[in-house]
């Protein structure tokens, strides 16, 4: 009966490889050189925001809004963006579209209708 | 939600014509213009097509033919916006290899800006238009 007694059923948190904040390598933190956490600049938050609306933004009003939205202003960020988007490695097209909302968030305002002067 | 990307306009180059482009391409690549300049010509040009004021036939020699044939049928001429000397907005260009650029060219049309994307190959002599999206 005393096998099954508290102590023997729930480890000590505080000894062992189960202190907090763990050493890495042990437990469940990565080991070392893996998961790092790194911080962007708010031009390829945009640019990476601008690829990913570019492949599934059905509304281009509503992509463009959120990229103004997201770029709080910054137009020399989102100037920025427009210049990486077209180095990235993906198709001519996405980068078109990528880059045309970007411009739209940039320069102007979007119409409704394409050929409207 | 559906994506909305159009399918781009490509050349249909055959295998022959693919490695001799490759071959030629650095040996020809310093005696051309700038591509930016030729890429801001080709759009500005195709856009005053569109708009009813440049006849479509002065496109055809920069275009290879295989993206002529499929572009000629696509392109309107007329209606569209008025090419004015503030439709200019940009122009992006990467080079990834030496003699094949890729532009964006964005436009002013309307109040909308509209990008056009070319890939450019160098020729004999001249640019061509491989690819186009827009």
């Amino acid at each position: 009966m005393t096998a099954y007694g508290p102590a023997a059923r729930v480890p000590s948190l505080a000894a062992g490889p189960y202190g907090c904040p763990q050493a890495p390598g042990r437990g469940v933190s990565p080991p070392w050189g893996r998961g790092k956490v790194v911080r962007m600049a708010l031009a390829d938050v945009l640019t990476e925001r601008a690829l990913a609306l570019a492949g599934d933004a059905f509304d281009d009003q509503a992509a463009v809004a959120e990229l103004r939205d997201l770029a709080h202003g910054d137009r020399e960020a989102l100037d920025h963006a427009i210049e990486i988007c077209l180095v990235r490695p993906v198709t001519l097209a996405t980068r078109q579209r990528a880059i045309e909302l970007l411009a739209n968030a940039l320069y102007g305002e979007l119409a409704t209708g394409f050929g409207d002067a | 939600m559906f994506p909305t990307i159009t399918r781009p306009i490509r050349a249909k180059l055959e295998r022959p014509e693919v490695s001799e482009r490759a071959d030629l391409r650095i040996h020809i690549r310093n005696r051309l213009p700038s591509p930016a300049a030729t890429a801001v010509a080709i759009t500005l040009a195709l856009c005053e097509v569109e708009a009813g004021n440049r006849s479509a036939a002065q496109l055809e020699p920069v275009f290879h033919h295989t993206l002529w044939a499929a572009v000629s049928t696509r392109i309107r001429r007329s209606g569209g916006p008025a090419v004015t000397v503030q439709s200019l907005v940009r122009v992006v260009v990467q080079e990834f290899t030496p003699g094949l650029v890729d532009a964006v060219v964005l436009v002013r049309r309307g109040s909308r800006i509209a990008a056009i994307a070319l890939r450019l190959d160098a020729a004999p002599g001249h640019w061509e238009v491989v690819e186009l999206q827009y």
